[in-house]
Order: structure tokens, then C-alpha cells, then sequence
């Protein structure tokens, strides 16, 4: 009789392998939620971000190579060109261009970074997050650079300072960002005019509104299109008085006692190429020694 | 089968450092395509129940290493739909354009299908996509016009990634 019944059990080994694996997915998802005493996420982001690290130099090296072959070509042309019409000229002046442009950006940039009370660090974007549901940006800067989890993340673009989000992971060499636009992504703000206080979170994705939620409808009449969003500066989590988005959008919900509001954000993700990563609780050398000098 | 296993891991590193390093910065695409799943779903078709699931699995950890998403998010679904992938070996044909098209189509319709059973197991923290937005029509449109390539470009390493038929489990 037991033989009959042990001759009905069959142990095949994709079930079982299965079986472990998605304990083991279940297991890990658990306790990415939780704080377990290894963070898997931290060790393999360090691993799997360096060689992303790696690999973007490698595409930015053979850009860089192809570009290069192609620019020559094009000075080639150019200067036989230049024998018979000058038209290098152009090129140059064309290029020069450019390198104004990239020169401005870089160096409002670095006036902006230098102007912080706090300490902070310049990184750039090296990739963006695989999965289209979740929206992580990652930085070539890393706990060796002195990221730290939760430090707020900002951007000048255009002349205008603006809220990126925070750090959420941090490697070695790279760090991960939440950007504003992320569903998981609160910040407690404020209306720049009415200093109403209210809660911005993201839709997902970098082309959607902003949303603001939780401001009075008695304060309607006082709102216009165009007012800017900025951090509220409370529970630490973001500095002061940093502009997050401008208002493009104003519902009334009658069965709701706050307005629905949506914003613009200040900062055009789709272009964002360098960030700056806010140490709080440190003050800013550079900013102190202009502060002994104005003095 | 090591060898496979390990062939197929070297891709799925590839293409996941691809998504994540070109792919995802490219700001015209509305959507990153989900290559590895493709590729995933070609292993599992060819190699087995087995073979699909560790290669789901390995590609889910790579994918949760660089993903903001919750850890094993990834591994849970992509383990799952690798098994289920294996299911159909020595049944489905990789080879031509509409069925590999049509695979693409069922894989990514299942992956949002766990993904929103995932997302009722743990609500605080999975996305579920909305089958109605721009971003999972993008996707599942990319899924299934890349899938019949993908498999042709896998095609090219078949010697060292399909398992002999009396190895496959």
C-alpha cells in the first residue's frame, strides 16, 4: 500500500525548480519592501550600474570615434572648399556656436552649484530606467562621490532651477533617481503667491502633468495659470523654496473638498543631461569662501 | 546545458544593458522595448520549461538591479512566464514572421496579466499597467513587430544556445 502511493508521487525537476525560484522572486520582492539586513538591490546595482557605467562610455566612446571620422571628413571638405569660397568660415563659426551654447550650459551650471548654501555634486545622466512602468534615472555618481540615499536631486535648465527628484539607490559609482514624475514620488509643496500647502505626486511618466492635491477650494480665485509650484521645505526631505512646476490645469470635483490641480513640470526631462545632488546637512565651501569675500 | 545557460545569460546581459543604456536614453522612442522578454520567450520555446525558467529568472535580475521597481518583481514574472514559455517547446515554430509576431503578442499580454496579479499581491509597491494607455499599446506594438527579428537574430547563435531534443527537460 505505501509503496502504491510513493509510486504516485513524481518529483519532476522543472516544477521543482520552478517552485524555488518563484519562492525565492517572492522572498526578494518581500523584502525589497522591508528592510532586510542585506540589500540585494544595493549589491547587484552597484555590479550591474558600474558595467552600465561601462557600457556608456563604450557607446560614448564610439560615438565619439564615429563623430570624430565624420568631422574630419567634413573639415576635409571644408577646406578644400575654403580654397575656393571661404565657406570654413561657416563651419567654424557654426561650431563655435555650439560650443557656446554647451559653454553657457555648463556654466550656469556651475555658477548655480557654487551659489548653493549647501553642499552639493554635479552628475550626469548615464541611463534611464529598462522598465516603461517605473521610472529610475541613473547618475554616474556614487557613495565614493559622497550620494547618499535620500539626498534631493535638482537641475538648472535654461537659466531656470528646478526639482529632478531623489535618490532612491546608491552604488558604488552610480546612484539611482526618482524622478518627480514617478506614481511613488511625494513632495511636500507649496503656491509660490498664496503659500498654500499641498502634496505633488507624478503620473508616471516624464510627458504627463505633475498633480497637486490637497489645496482648498476657497482658494480658487486666487489661483491663475502660470503660478509656479515650489518645495514647502518641510520634513527635510527637500530644500526650501525650489521651484517644482508651473499650474496648467485646475478641476473642481464637487464631491471633493480640494482642488485637482495639474502642473507643468519645470524641468524638461526628455533634455536633462547633467543634475546636481544637494547635501543638506553639509554647507557648500565655495559658497561660504565668496560669502568671506563679499564681506 | 551549461553552455546554453550560459550563452543565454551573456545575451540577456547584453540586451538588458542595452535597453537600459541606449535604448531607455533615446527620448524619441515612447517606450523601451522589452527585448529580454523576447528573448526569454525564444529560450524557453526552444530549450524547455527548465532552460525558460532560469533564463526568466537570471534576465528578471538584471533587470531589478537597474529598474527603480521593486527587487524580484522582475524574476517573479519573467520566471513565470518562462515556464509557461517552455510549456510549448517542440510545439510552437520560431521561424518566419507571423507566429514569432503573434508569441511577442501573447507574451507581453501575459506579462501585464501577472503583472496585475503581482500588483494585488503586493499593492503598496507594483505598478500594473493600464491596458489603455499609450504606454503598454507602445509596447506590446514594439514586443510584437521586434519578436519575429529578435528570433531570427538569436537564430544566428543556435548552435550554441538549443539544447540537444534528449537533453531538454
Amino acid at each position: 500500500m505505501r509503496t502504491r502511493v510513493k509510486n504516485h508521487i513524481h518529483f519532476r525537476l522543472p516544477e521543482f525548480v520552478f517552485a524555488i525560484l518563484i519562492a525565492l522572486s517572492g522572498v526578494m520582492l518581500g523584502f525589497s519592501s522591508g528592510g532586510f539586513a542585506i540589500n540585494f538591490n544595493k549589491v547587484g546595482f552597484t555590479i550591474f550600474s558600474t558595467m552600465q557605467s561601462g557600457v556608456h562610455a563604450v557607446q560614448q566612446g564610439v560615438t565619439g570615434i564615429f563623430a570624430n571620422i565624420k568631422e574630419t571628413a567634413n573639415l576635409k571638405k571644408e577646406y578644400k572648399k575654403l580654397l575656393e569660397s571661404l565657406q570654413n568660415y561657416e563651419y567654424l563659426q557654426r561650431n563655435n556656436t555650439e560650443l557656446r551654447k554647451e559653454n553657457e550650459r555648463l556654466k550656469a551650471q556651475l555658477d548655480f552649484s557654487q551659489t548653493l548654501t549647501q553642499k552639493n555634486y554635479s552628475a550626469q545622466i548615464i541611463a534611464r530606467d529598462p522598465n516603461s512602468l517605473y521610472s529610475g534615472i541613473t547618475i554616474n555618481k556614487g557613495s565614493r562621490n559622497g550620494i547618499k540615499k535620500g539626498q534631493p536631486v535638482i537641475a538648472v535648465q535654461n537659466g531656470n532651477v528646478g526639482v529632478v527628484g531623489k535618490i532612491v539607490t546608491v552604488g558604488l559609482y552610480t546612484s539611482m533617481i526618482m524622478p518627480v514624475y514617478d506614481t511613488q514620488c511625494n513632495i511636500s509643496s507649496r503656491i509660490q503667491n498664496t503659500r498654500d500647502i499641498g502634496i505633488v505626486t507624478g503620473k508616471g511618466s516624464s510627458d504627463s502633468p505633475l498633480s497637486m492635491k490637497y489645496i482648498k477650494k476657497r482658494v480658487l480665485d486666487e489661483l491663475n495659470y502660470g503660478d509656479i509650484v515650489v518645495t514647502s521645505g518641510e520634513n527635510d526631505n527637500y530644500m526650501r523654496d525650489i521651484p517644482i512646476g508651473t499650474i496648467s490645469k485646475i478641476t473642481v470635483l464637487d464631491y471633493e473638498s480640494s482642488l485637482d490641480i495639474d502642473l507643468t513640470p519645470i524641468i524638461d526631462f526628455a533634455r536633462l543631461e547633467t543634475v546636481v545632488v544637494v547635501e543638506q546637512t553639509e554647507n557648500n565651501p565655495d559658497a561660504d569662501a565668496e560669502e568671506v569675500q563679499n564681506k | 546545458m551549461i553552455k546554453s545557460f550560459s550563452v543565454s545569460t551573456l545575451i540577456l546581459l547584453c540586451v538588458t544593458l542595452l535597453e537600459s543604456a541606449v535604448l531607455a536614453n533615446i527620448s524619441v522612442l515612447p517606450v523601451v522595448p522589452d527585448l529580454a522578454l523576447i528573448c526569454v520567450l525564444y529560450f524557453s520555446i526552444e530549450n524547455g520549461k527548465l532552460m525558460g525558467e532560469a533564463t526568466g529568472f537570471v534576465s528578471g535580475v538584471f533587470l531589478d538591479f537597474l529598474s527603480a521597481c521593486p527587487f524580484g518583481l522582475n524574476c517573479l514574472l519573467r520566471t513565470i512566464i518562462g515556464f509557461i514559455g517552455g510549456i510549448f517547446n517542440k510545439t510552437l515554430n520560431t521561424e518566419g514572421f507571423f507566429i514569432p509576431a503573434l508569441l511577442g503578442l501573447c507574451a507581453t499580454v501575459l506579462k501585464a496579466i501577472l503583472l496585475w496579479i503581482i500588483s494585488l499581491l503586493y499593492p503598496s509597491s507594483v505598478v500594473a499597467y493600464n491596458p489603455f494607455t499609450i504606454v503598454f499599446l507602445f509596447e506590446l506594438l514594439f514586443n510584437t513587430i521586434l519578436t519575429p527579428f529578435v528570433f531570427k537574430f538569436l537564430g544566428l547563435f543556435k548552435k550554441n544556445i538549443i539544447l540537444k531534443p534528449e537533453t531538454i527537460i
